[in-house]
């Protein structure tokens, strides 16, 4: 279990402002819950901090019920082995300088988890499972198109084998075919593995196909927590029912 | 007669690695006072057509074919004269507002910047503050005197509509209006081009790869693949009945449609596959489509498809 109990950030900096406010969340293996909400809401921060690139304010961050701010640093080490977290921007994840390859290979050697010829098994399987092509292997970040990217670094994170999984909107830089193909594969490592993952969009589609849960954050708060249809059949609270309907768009074909 | 008229455009890019070809023989029109919209993915040359049809294609890029605006040809226009014409018959709304406005200058003066006619600065400033107003702004003087970093990238969006719109084109060009934005910024783009699309005798070409947008906003859906239009109709007989495989698999894609991606990846434009472009990802691919290329058919008045095995 990833729990987040009662999780408050504030920014002092440039000005005060408080990012999130209170926020529980449990986040348990097998499971996807959908984190939704309008840019600026807090989404990021939330995920920042579920792997511990940031700290709380006030509140805590439990692995397995253990708080993340008190372990000591050999624990803390395995769980950042254990806790992994998708950005929006790929090409930002990878060191512009490494080949594909190496990229694909820090984590798993920083972490000791293979020898040589394990870890050529396990590239083999990594690309396969991502659908890439082993020619990308000695290139570098630039070479490679937006969907390779994301590819490659799904396929960085998935290679420690994390247990939980934060996807900070790993699709909204891509068209919708590449964003189908990325979130099956993310679904279908999920259920192979049971890893629970934490996702965060603003497309409310994407969460009715993965998500069992959906969390709808509003200036910081989680508004409306809950089962996935039941959000969508019912939503309670007014700025949920706000998203959905912008996210179906003003209604009527204009025509003039 | 039509407002545009696109016959036979292709836009080809000598690079280094080899001939690049972004828009293939494209052709089509578009009437006035309608809503046009196209629909491809990434790369696949959408944006080039709308660069080429204002002739903002940087120099290395080879031009065929005619474009016609009201019976004018564009391509062959002098220099001068096709300045003239741009903002002031096609107005143009580029993607990314948050680089196509330049930081270093007030919002009032890029778009009164934009004001063709040579009226008088007081008048011109009357004309945006109006323009502004209409577009949603409800204190415009305010905005007028910002600079765009002061502005979110909703509004940053608007102010480039208005800049694009303000001498009454009797075309408005947008490129992916709605790109990276979260729901409700969506909805509000959305609203805007609407907005847009009423105004009197103006016509409206919009790329996208959001296929709700273009449901909301087109007449008529044109979609396009590896540089090439596969598909043309109506926009309710492509999202109801698409035709053509590509179309039929891409909105398949769609999460809200089950999520299930196209095989394989688009092609390389400098290394096109034989026959028809979409054969190697297509559900129902034969022999023959790898050896030949299928042209655009008419099913229909107003409907075309690029596949001769279509179900219609």
């Amino acid at each position: 279990m990833l729990a987040f109990e009662r999780v408050s950030k504030v920014f002092e900096k440039p000005q005060r402002i408080k990012a999130l406010e209170d926020v529980s969340l449990t986040l348990r293996r097998g499971i996807t819950i959908g984190l939704v909400g309008e840019s600026g809401c807090g989404k990021s921060t939330l995920a920042r901090i579920g792997v511990g690139l940031l700290t709380p304010s006030s509140g805590r961050v439990l692995l397995e019920g253990r708080d993340i701010q008190k372990m000591q640093p050999r624990e803390r080490f395995l769980f950042h082995r254990r806790v992994q977290i998708v950005f929006q921007n790929p090409l930002r994840a990878l060191n512009p300088l490494l080949p594909i390859r190496e990229s694909l290979l820090e984590g798993v050697r920083l972490h000791r988890l293979l020898d040589d010829k394990g870890e050529k098994r396990w590239i083999r399987e990594l690309l396969e499972w991502t659908e890439l092509d082993p020619e990308i292997l000695p290139r570098f970040p630039h070479e490679l198109s937006g969907g390779q990217i994301q590819r490659v670094v799904i396929a960085r994170v998935l290679s420690l084998q994390p247990d939980f999984l934060i996807a900070d909107e790993p699709t909204s830089a891509l068209d919708p075919s590449l964003q189908s193909s990325i979130l099956r594969l993310l679904e279908n490592w999920q259920k192979k593995r049971g890893m629970g993952l934490l996702l965060i969009t603003h497309d409310f589609a994407v969460v009715r196909a993965m998500a069992q849960e959906v969390a709808v954050m509003e200036k910081g708060r989680i508004v409306e927590y809950g089962p996935t249809e039941k959000i969508f059949a019912e939503p309670e609270h007014p700025y949920t029912e706000k998203l959905l309907r912008d996210s179906l768009l003003p209604f009527g074909l204009m025509v003039k | 007669m039509s407002l545009l008229t696109v016959d036979a455009l292709s836009v080809s890019f000598r690079m280094p690695s080899g001939t690049v070809k972004a828009v293939r023989e494209v052709s089509f029109a578009v009437g006035e006072n309608e809503v046009v919209g196209i629909l491809g993915e990434s790369g696949c040359g959408k944006s080039v057509l709308l660069t080429a049809l204002v002739r903002l294609l940087p120099s290395n890029a080879l031009v065929s074919g005619k474009v016609f605006l009201r019976g004018e040809e564009l391509l062959t226009l002098s220099e001068r004269k096709m300045e003239r014409l741009r903002g002031k018959k096609v107005g143009f709304v580029p993607q990314n507002p948050g680089t196509s406005l330049n930081p270093l200058l007030r919002i009032g003066s890029q778009i009164t910047e934009a004001i063709s006619t040579s009226l008088r600065r007081s008048h011109k400033r009357a004309q945006a503050m109006v323009s502004l107003q209409q577009f949603g702004f409800g204190e415009p003087w305010v905005i007028f005197r910002a600079y765009p970093h002061m502005l979110s990238g909703g509004m940053q969006q608007r102010v480039l509509v208005v800049a694009g719109i303000i001498n009454q084109p009797r075309l408005v060009m947008v490129d992916e209006p709605t790109k990276g934005l979260d729901p409700s910024l969506r909805a509000r783009v959305v609203e805007v081009f609407q907005e847009v699309a009423r105004l009197p005798n103006t016509a409206l070409l919009c790329v996208s790869h959001d296929y709700l947008v273009l449901q909301r906003l087109a007449h008529r859906v044109m979609v396009m693949y590896a540089g090439e239009l596969v598909e043309i109709g109506s926009t309710k007989e492509v999202f109801h009945t698409p035709l053509h495989p590509y179309t039929v698999s891409l909105l398949w894609a769609l999460p809200e449609r089950g999520m299930r991606p196209i095989p394989g990846t688009s092609p390389s434009l400098s290394n096109l596959p034989s026959g028809c472009s979409f054969h190697p990802r297509c559900f129902q691919a034969r022999s023959s489509c790898s050896v030949d290329h299928p042209s655009l058919q008419r099913i229909s008045p107003g409907r075309w498809v690029r596949c001769p095995y279509a179900r219609f």
